[in-house]
């Protein structure tokens, strides 16, 4: 048995082989140089672990491992699994539709124009353009004021973004597709608990979003009800109820059933994607920023140590398609990002600026302040989930910062001055950048808005019966 | 200072030197004696006192901690040992549970104080209350995750001291504590005496006495959302003054604290650049730039831990000071009733301005020193121009080390023009909305 040994040696020889010479010979070289260094860091290396335990050990304890159902470990962590659920539940409502939102691959996904969900969305779009008309035509007949605009600048964006999304929708596929080649190239991901994180975040938001998002919704119809008790238009409530909440569509045309039923589920949908819109934002940074998190786990795991150049070109490789990601969906996506912005920046001021007058009734001002405090804190959300993956992108620095002399290359010299230099964020179309100092320009913008609106402000033209507070 | 390159003869090497000793021979000896001077100061007799100070951090800021334990604020055992290694945190000790208590009785306070301020219509001086209890109470909680955090943070930082070049004597060494403790007991003093004349303004000039006997009138007063609910009774005026004392010291701690923790932070990296002052213009081997390196990333990434710890407590530092200088301005314009309340409202003025100028100074001196090592490394002579050097004054130049408030704002300099820009454009705004409506009358008040 002698020749096995030698066997062993040979099959060494061809594995290295396998690599191209130059990296051989780099890693060679980086192999005798780690060797002498392990020697001399060996004090900085083992302090490094024990940080590390002290830093896992609590955590490690807190940690309930869940039951392990099927599904669990069929989970592989893409986006495109994480985000189908949610796009269904917009399908529902007229949204993105791209068939095979829920499939395995994202290979599955299409689009055209001859499923019913399109025609759905195309005739959503209409009956809205439809809407937009009408509440242009009644606010157009009075004198326009800050507050009186309202309706027309609600109606207009979500018209606006149902048309950008139906666009969107079309590029849907492409983008799904680069994401995933992408998401495969990066660090895999080694338990499932890791891999369930980001669906789990993404499902959450969605999910706390809708909720509240349909609270209010339900407070503004008991308040509706309420208020149109107290104006009284006609002796039947229902039609009370509906005279009030559309009272864009009788404006024009006299009262009937059908047409206030239409004005109700175009209201419930408007609701909808007004939400809809701030949550998807919130759903596509979350989506990029845990990327940028699984590259950034990795670079944690080997903080601190001597790695070859060749692991160092791979990671700034993978971050260079993540970036490329980041460029591309938001070229995608930025219009709804400046819509959403828009309008919470508006409707912010106009409900801050209503918050002066005096309520009708209690369900007013329940509903009043329920909303209020949802506007400015689904704002704050969105702002604060995009600026997440422009704070997640900074953060590989840190981690460069800390590569011991001896493994410092010229890898690893190019990679951190792409990250110091480059300017890695979600932007409202170029305008501005989501970073977590926009969020203090805003509400310093606000602050400023406010204070010269209150000056034009006057009590009195607030909660009369003829104008529309209900969307 | 700039050398140029010398250039070198080989061969005539004793001579070069020789002809050196005669030139520089007078400078050298002058040098010589400073340093004998400097030397002989920092000698004293071996005293317990002189070895009293380890330098470190821990220990300078331990006094202060207990200070601010005794008004129930970061309930954590251990500050008084020699080293952070005697720092520990557990729910069972009697300053845990005096905090916990402590932040209920403020939570119940503020409670009381919406519901009394409700009661009135909203405005932005009326809202003062809300503000100075709804912040303080944020701080406390703070400061109560804070003290769970400080034993791994205060380890850490022991460490990052532990790689810095040593101290050269004792007079180095007390330095840091020395000034530490001055300056936090100067404000603490400071706020102590505006809570007296505070007092003395209200007892002396009692304008709208709502009770007759005068210290009872005084305690209605000062805890008057409290009797807004229930009837009077003594026992709760004295925890209503008591529990106001406690807030008052809270609101200035929290200024105090954010001013050690920077003072801390950039005597490590005046240290640091010190240090590398001294070698800077010689010729250094790439050895010692390497760990110059990587002194300064374990202070930056100290820096980052220390940020992700406090920035809650900077960013509600930060707001509650700008609205009340807002708000004090703008009383400023009010006569004042008698004499008492002059001297105590603009000494109470100044002392606010002062601390907020004094918190936005010193916190972004952390930031100023952190840029410092890069104006030393352009004066490193070109053959001793490694690789390294080069790293290290990309990364300076690139990095930017400061505190900030929860990320939202990097506090540097520029900050402080800023904030004061804000402060008068809201200033402007405010005083047009601003009637003076007698805020000195007591209207029908019945007096019982």
């Amino acid at each position: 048995m002698k020749f096995l040994p030698r066997l062993r040696i040979k099959l060494r020889r061809l594995k290295k082989l396998a690599k191209s010479p130059l990296l051989r010979k780099l890693d060679l070289l980086h192999e005798s140089k780690r060797k002498r260094v392990f020697q001399e860091s060996c004090e900085a290396y083992q302090m490094q672990i024990e940080d590390e335990y002290e830093k896992a050990s609590p955590i490690m304890q807190k940690i309930k491992l869940p039951y392990s159902t099927r599904e669990r470990f069929l989970y592989d962590g893409t986006f495109h699994e994480a985000v189908g659920r949610v796009l269904l539940i917009a399908q529902f409502f007229a949204m993105m539709p791209v068939y095979g939102v829920t499939s395995k691959r994202p290979s599955n996904l299409q689009f055209s124009w001859r499923y019913l969900r399109t025609c759905w969305c195309l005739i959503f779009i209409a009956s809205s353009l439809v809407d937009l008309g009408l509440s242009l035509y009644k606010v157009l007949n009075d004198p326009i004021t800050f507050n009186s605009i309202k309706p027309i600048i609600f109606r207009a964006c979500i018209f606006l973004v149902c048309v950008y999304s139906l666009n969107l929708a079309r590029k849907w596929p492409k983008l799904m597709h680069y994401w995933d080649q992408i998401e495969q190239d990066l660090p895999q991901y080694q338990t499932q608990t890791e891999k369930w994180q980001m669906a789990h975040t993404i499902r959450m938001t969605m999910f706390v979003g809708m909720m509240l998002s349909f609270a209010e919704h339900l407070l503004s119809m008991l308040s509706a009800v309420n208020y149109s008790a107290y104006c009284n238009q006609s002796s039947d409530p229902i039609e009370n109820y509906f005279l009030h909440t559309n009272d864009e569509i009788f404006y024009v045309f006299h009262y009937s059933n059908l047409l206030a039923v239409w004005g109700k589920l175009q209201n419930f949908y408007s609701t909808f994607i007004w939400n809809y819109m701030d949550i998807f934002v919130m759903i596509i940074s979350i989506g990029l920023a845990s990327k940028f998190r699984q590259l950034n786990d990795n670079l944690k795991k080997f903080k601190g140590m001597n790695m070859s150049p060749s692991y160092w070109s791979e990671r700034r490789i993978q971050y260079r398609n993540i970036c490329m990601l980041c460029d591309k969906m938001d070229n995608a996506i930025s219009f709804i990002t400046m819509v959403s912005f828009s309008n919470n920046l508006y409707f912010i001021c106009v409900q801050l600026l209503r918050s002066l007058n005096n309520m009708p009734s209690i369900a007013h001002a329940v509903y009043f302040y329920f909303s209020l405090i949802f506007l400015i804190g689904r704002t704050l959300a969105v702002s604060l989930y995009s600026a997440w993956v422009h704070d997640e992108s900074r953060l590989t620095l840190r981690y460069l910062r800390c590569v011991p002399k001896e493994s410092w290359c010229a890898e690893v010299k190019r990679f951190s001055e792409e990250i110091a230099s480059d300017m890695v964020a979600l932007s409202g179309m170029k305008f501005f950048h989501l970073t977590r100092k926009l969020v203090l320009s805003v509400a310093g913008t606000i602050v400023t808005y406010e204070l010269v609106l209150i000056q034009f402000h006057e009590d009195n033209d607030l909660w009369d019966c003829q104008q529309s507070y209900y969307f | 200072m700039l050398r140029p390159r010398k250039s070198l003869h080989p061969y005539n090497t004793p001579n070069r030197l020789t002809r050196l000793f005669q030139k520089n021979g007078k400078l050298l000896l002058k040098q010589l004696q400073d340093t004998n001077k400097h030397w002989r100061v920092s000698q004293r007799r071996g005293t317990r006192t002189n070895f009293l100070y380890t330098g470190s951090f821990h220990e300078a800021i331990g006094p202060i901690l207990a200070l601010a334990q005794c008004f129930c604020l970061m309930p954590v055992c251990g500050i008084r040992q020699s080293s952070a290694q005697g720092l520990y945190f557990t729910w069972q000790s009697w300053r845990c549970w005096i905090s916990i208590i402590y932040l209920i009785s403020t939570l119940l306070d503020t409670f009381f104080t919406i519901y009394q301020v409700m009661n009135e219509m909203l405005d932005v001086r009326n809202v003062e209350p809300i503000v100075f209890h709804g912040g303080i109470l944020l701080a406390t909680w703070q400061f109560f995750g804070l003290a769970k955090k400080w034993p791994k943070l205060m380890r850490r930082w022991d460490r990052v001291e532990h790689l810095l070049p040593m101290y050269e004597n004792w007079k180095q060494r007390e330095r840091l504590a020395r000034q530490i403790q001055r300056v936090a007991f100067l404000l603490i003093g400071l706020s102590l005496m505006e809570h007296l004349l505070s007092i003395i303004s209200a007892v002396y000039y009692d304008y709208c006495p709502r009770r007759r006997d005068p210290i009872e009138s005084y305690l209605y007063k000062a805890s008057y959302q409290l009797f807004f609910v229930f009837p009077y009774s003594h026992w709760m005026g004295c925890l209503g003054k008591i529990q106001n004392i406690l807030l008052t010291f809270g609101w200035s701690f929290m200024d105090i604290f954010l001013i050690m923790i920077s003072m801390g932070l950039s005597e490590l990296l005046a240290r640091l650049s010190k240090s590398l002052e001294r070698r800077v213009d010689q010729a250094m081997p790439e050895a010692y730039w390497t760990s110059q390196r990587t002194q300064y990333r374990a202070i930056v990434n100290l820096i980052y831990q220390v940020d992700n710890a406090v920035s809650g407590i900077i960013l509600i530092s930060f707001g509650n000071n700008l609205y009340f200088v807002c708000l004090n301005l703008l009383k400023s314009i009010k006569s004042m009733p008698s004499m008492a309340h002059t001297v105590y409202f603009f000494f109470s003025l100044a002392f606010l301005l002062g601390r907020s100028v004094a918190v936005v100074i010193v916190v972004s001196s952390v930031n100023d020193r952190s840029q410092e090592p890069l104006r030393l490394l352009k004066l490193v002579p070109q053959r001793a121009f490694h690789e390294e050097v080069e790293r290290f004054a990309s990364e300076l130049a690139k990095d930017v080390v400061a505190l900030s408030g929860l990320k939202f704002f990097n506090v540097t300099r520029k900050l402080f023009l800023t904030v004061a820009g804000t402060i008068v454009t809201y200033e402007l705004v405010l005083i047009q909305f601003h009637e003076d409506k007698k805020p000195w009358d007591c209207g029908a008040l019945n007096v019982d």
